[in-house]
């Protein structure tokens, strides 16, 4: 019988958020990627924000039932400031459609030419950047833990090296 | 199945905000009081605005793009945040971008962190003095 192995979810969580960090890098430089790929990576940003949700649905679930009951301080605070984030990566990709060049025009409509969603993407942007930066501060802790995690090896448990339960007679005096 | 009724909460959020964010550009007015450029790159008011008013002045003739030496027209976009889109978007500016992102994450993060560490010890500290 062939053993599963099962992925430790620290190490996945970590990888997830490594890829996510560097797309957030990459799509806040649209001069970096040129502007047709700046809106395709903003696009694809969308689907990794949905992804990450669903990793840590779990605790978002068990904190929106907990938030004001029994729940510490810095649970309500990260669960804020992620209600936040989401809001602010929105508002982000949806201004960025709204103007876009080349994601609209593939599907064959015309990107709005107010100056309105520019300076929407634009400010959103801005706003979001410090909120990435509060919210990778507040898991700093966690980080360090996982990255360390990730290069400390586990050693293997020979079948050989496990241990043998030996029974011991206790005397009752 | 379950996996499919969280993809639908989270779907049926992001419709919220995206409502939320057509909603206030349509009752503030804010896409379409600000003047937008036309093709002709003269700036456009709304429709039955008074041009008179000293807010509403027409802005006149835009600042034309430099020529380049064999004549053609080069472009003003593709700076700074929009960068890419002209020809003096792309190239050293991307760089200089990442770098600066990367540096306000990791200061914020650093200082984030920091405060933290702080809390944690002083909140250590106050357990350990209560119970003696």
């Amino acid at each position: 019988m062939e053993k599963q192995i099962k992925p430790n979810p620290v190490i996945r969580n970590l990888l997830m958020d490594i890829l996510i960090f560097i797309g957030v890098l990459v799509s806040f430089s649209p001069s970096l990627t040129g502007q047709s790929l700046h809106e395709w990576i903003g696009l694809a940003f969308g689907l990794t924000l949905i992804i990450h949700m669903l990793l840590h649905w779990n605790w978002i679930a068990a904190v929106t039932r907990r938030f004001f009951k029994a729940t510490t301080w810095r649970a309500r605070i990260n669960y804020l400031l992620g209600a936040a984030l989401f809001i602010a990566f929105i508002t982000i990709i949806f201004s960025g459609v709204m103007e876009s060049e080349t994601v609209l025009q593939t599907f064959g409509l015309t990107a709005s030419r107010g100056f309105f969603w520019k300076m929407l993407h634009s400010a959103s942007a801005d706003v979001t950047l410090w909120l990435t930066a509060l919210h990778i501060g507040l898991h700093g802790r966690w980080i360090l833990n996982a990255v360390k995690k990730l290069f400390t090896r586990r050693p293997k448990v020979q079948p050989s090296e496990t241990l043998a339960v030996v029974p011991v007679h206790i005397d009752e005096q | 199945m379950r996996i499919l009724y969280r993809v639908a909460i989270l779907l049926l959020a992001i419709g919220l905000v995206c409502g939320g964010i057509v909603l206030i550009s349509k009752t503030t007015g804010a896409a379409e009081s600000i003047p937008t450029l036309g093709t002709d790159g003269q700036a456009r008011l709304k429709p039955g605005a008074d041009s008179s008013a000293p807010g509403n002045r027409p802005a006149g003739d835009l600042p034309q793009p430099p020529t380049s030496a064999d004549g053609s027209t080069q472009t003003f976009e593709g700076r700074g945040r929009d960068g890419g889109r002209g020809e003096f978007g792309r190239g050293g500016m991307g760089w200089t971008e990442v770098l600066k992102n990367l540096g306000v994450l990791l200061l914020v993060t650093a200082g984030v962190t920091g405060v933290d560490k702080i809390i944690s010890a002083v909140k250590m500290r106050a357990k350990s003095q209560a119970t003696v």
